[in-house]
């Protein structure tokens, strides 16, 4: 009967191990928070920018290219210089009552200069010309609903698939991946292809285009790509030796493993036809011992079992004689008799 | 079909034949043509001693029109294997025996997908029909049915689906049903949360009786900054079934990634209708566990990088480590160099640790990719692997040696044509594997 403690690590339970795991994790934050190599990794975040009332503006009749400048004939819209917005707010910043979120010194820096909120900053894979798409499409279209915005949540930089339905209506010529993006092609692998991508493409697929653009694995793959490829491409350690020996190992390490691919019943259609490698000529003869070659110690789940499952159950052999002690030798008696191919060493361990 | 690709060889390198087609344009395989697939056939030849085996594959995936544009839309992929040296009904042990071989045909075909599409409101509506595989449930089901999905605007979307589950080794699909729905919201259409919930019933009549399951499945996909968050928390027959949890750190301009992963399967799994755990039925029952892993990728510049990965895994009860059902810790590292020392070079080393207690393996493998001309790339490989079984009658450490030599010729933009041979050696004997294949996309 199998015991139902708790194995020691796992005593996780025990509140005071959590506390000190948690503190030990605490530590461990604080310390490498405070190592260079890790702000190198992760450096401290920007100070937050301040949300602008863009429909403060365009009720009162300013237009986008107006502000910024290059929206109609350069690559980057760019964003005004605070003398230019001092234009008008020279004076309606001296009203005595504004509130500061609305003056111009609300958005300055130390250095006394205007700090805008770049909140549509592209990649640099990214190469997108303003001045390519003025008079085509609307500055809304893109930026969706800037002009309605009062800053407080901003729409996020507006998703690719935008902009791939667009060209597809409007701009048919311009379709490869390419148009866009100075590094990524259709014919070549993305940087995170490499390495371990074959493990760890599966959990990325599954979050979806919707988390992330990245995602779509259909830009590059066609749709059928993950049917064919599972089916086709085996892992490296699938060898022969994997096919006739180990692969039972494997599985019973990590079955979830198995079913990225197999994910039907092919383990008992397979082994339906295919008999084990231990199970060549001369096995079953008498005096070959198969018994003992798995059945030690006896179990009553795996091995033969898996197959042989109207094979009568040892554990329920006939018991011994009540006068039968452990330490007798059974062939002593019953060499002539004995129905197993077994020397007698082991009759203990089925007639109890 | 050698000598369907040697004459293909064959023409491709003779001057006098007709020049090539002219290169396809670059978006010829775009997504948005109408019709787009790959045909890859090939033929493998296996032998070791005192057999061998010759088989032939046909591979053939297909999409059909543009989903943004298009009412109607499909996809296909299936699979034709010829056994042409009819060693299928070897009587006794066979080392070359296959799941192909469970037919009396010499050809066996697969069909893995095949539905349609219709798009009656743009991206509103989709309403799909055929064999399918639903692939966004925890476990991916394949399916002969319907599936309807409804946008309600960006953020929610639902689908219905029914039908039969795809059970390809049943010599009938009958007791057998399915059935199930599921929703999304997006919170921020522009962002990157999603929350699910699914359900899936399942009914499955196989080989060990009639299982009738229910999965519930929950998940949430956050980001912030540097940082992804996805968990998933699934019920079986109302009782809780596993929680997954993953956090993963990305900073694209350290070329660095981490990413860390729990896994805690709450109860003990017994057999359960195929689609949902294939190996129950024939491994027994799976213990509860706990798994954590980590695993990192850092890049240094554009031609050096290396993965680490860790798992361990704990059982939650104590005592009850059988055959299928083991603690293990694994270790895998794999450096890469690319472009070292010449353009377009690129070398990889793996290797990866098992340890149990009944049984430990490690493999360590190299291979190197070395491009002799703008279209035809050389790749060479070797692998060690040992394994040491402290099975019931005692230790014993079985060595695999393997080495493999591969041509792929890029004859043009969207075809291909490949040949490989690998020798492996083992504590069985000598394996042979020749394989030479063809890949058009069009």
């Amino acid at each position: 009967m199998p015991s139902e403690s708790i194995v020691p690590w796992m005593s996780w339970r025990n509140p005071g191990l959590v506390l000190v795991g948690v503190l030990s994790l605490v530590g461990l934050a604080a310390f490498l928070s405070s190592c260079s190599l890790f702000q190198a990794v992760f450096p401290p975040a920007a100070p937050t920018p301040r949300p602008f009332n863009h429909e403060a503006h365009t009720v009162r009749g300013i237009a986008c290219g107006d502000c910024h400048e290059g929206a109609e004939k350069e690559v980057h819209a760019g964003m005004p210089a605070k003398a230019f917005c001092m234009t008008c707010h020279e004076e309606l910043d001296k009203e005595k009552d504004k509130p500061i979120e609305k003056k111009v010194a609300w958005f300055q820096g130390d250095d006394g200069e205007v700090r805008w909120a770049d909140f549509g900053k592209q990649k640099d894979d990214i190469k997108f010309s303003h001045a390519a798409h003025a008079g085509k499409v609307s500055c809304t279209a893109c930026h969706l609903d800037m002009d309605k915005n009062t800053g407080l949540v901003p729409h996020g930089p507006q998703r690719m698939t935008a902009c791939t339905a667009c060209h597809q209506q409007n701009a048919p010529t311009k379709q490869d991946c390419s148009v866009c993006h100075v590094a990524t092609d259709r014919l070549k692998k993305p940087e995170n292809h490499f390495q371990l991508w074959t493990k760890n493409h599966g959990p990325c697929s599954r979050e979806g285009v919707g988390v992330a653009t990245a995602n779509n694995c259909s830009l590059c793959h066609q749709p059928e790509t993950c049917v064919t490829c599972h089916h086709t491409v085996l892992p490296q350690d699938h060898t022969d030796f994997w096919r006739l020996r180990t692969h039972g190992l494997a599985a019973g390490l990590d079955r979830s493993r198995c079913q990225t691919c197999h994910t039907t019943d092919s383990c008992v259609a397979c082994h339906q036809v295919a008999a084990p490698l231990s199970h060549r000529g001369g096995w079953n003869a008498p005096l070959e011992q198969h018994c003992r070659n798995c059945h030690l110690p006896l179990q009553t789940s795996g091995s033969c079992a898996v197959c042989h499952r109207d094979t009568p159950g040892h554990l329920t052999s006939p018991p011994k004689p009540p006068w039968h002690t452990p330490q007798m030798v059974c062939t002593t008696c019953h060499a002539a008799t004995l129905k197993h191919p077994d020397n007698g060493d082991n009759c203990n361990s089925c007639h109890h | 079909m050698i000598t369907a690709l040697v004459f293909f060889l064959c023409v491709q390198e003779n001057p006098a034949s007709p020049p090539l087609p002219p290169p396809v344009p670059p978006d010829s395989t775009s997504f948005l043509d109408p019709m787009h697939g790959t045909l890859r056939a090939s033929y493998r030849y296996r032998a070791t001693s005192g057999a061998s085996d010759s088989d032939l594959y046909e591979f053939l995936t297909l999409s059909y029109g543009n989903p943004l544009k298009d009412l109607v839309t499909g996809g296909l992929s299936a699979r034709l294997a010829e056994d042409t040296d009819g060693n299928r009904n070897v009587q006794g042990y066979y080392p070359y025996t296959s799941l192909d071989d469970r037919y009396r045909s010499f050809a066996t075909q697969r069909l893995y997908t095949a539905y349609l599409d219709v798009h009656p409101d743009e991206e509103r509506l989709l309403l799909r029909g055929g064999r399918q595989i639903l692939d966004e449930f925890p476990e991916a089901v394949p399916m002969d049915g319907g599936l309807v999905r409804y946008r309600a605007g960006a953020a929610v979307s639902l689908s219905v689906f029914g039908g039969l589950p795809d059970n390809p080794y049943e010599p009938s699909p009958q007791g057998d049903s399915m059935y199930g729905a599921s929703a999304e919201w997006l919170p921020d259409p522009g962002g990157r949360g999603r929350y699910r919930v699914e359900y899936l019933h399942i009914r499955d009549e196989n080989l060990f009786g009639l299982h009738k399951d229910n999965l519930v499945g929950l998940s949430v996909d956050e980001g912030s900054g540097p940082f992804t968050f996805h968990a998933r928390y699934t019920l079986l027959e109302g009782e809780s079934r596993d929680l997954v949890a993953r956090v993963t750190a990305t900073d694209p301009e350290a070329e660095f990634q981490v990413q860390v992963q729990g896994t805690y399967v709450f109860h003990q799994i017994q057999a359960l209708s195929y689609p949902l755990d294939p190996y129950a039925s024939f491994m027994m029952n799976l213990e509860p566990y706990v798994d954590l892993s980590a695993n990192a990728s850092k890049s240094f510049g554009n031609d050096f990088s290396i993965d680490a990965l860790f798992t361990s895994r704990q059982l939650v009860r104590a005592g009850v480590e059988t055959t299928y059902n083991h603690e293990f810790k694994r270790v895998e590292l794999a450096p890469s160099l690319r472009n070292c020392p010449s353009d377009g070079v690129s070398i990889r080393l793996t290797w990866d640790h098992w340890n149990s207690s009944a049984t430990s393996f490690w493999t360590l493998g190299g291979d190197l990719s070395i491009p002799l001309h703008r279209d035809l790339l050389l790749s060479a490989g070797t692998s060690y692997a040992l394994y040491s079984i402290d099975a019931f009658t005692g230790e014993e450490h079985d060595r695999v040696r393997m080495y493999t030599i591969g041509l792929k010729w890029q004859t043009n933009r969207t075809s291909s044509i490949d040949a490989r041979f690998t020798l492996e050696e083992n504590a069985i004997g000598s394996f042979r594997i020749l394989e030479i294949g063809f890949r058009h996309a069009f």
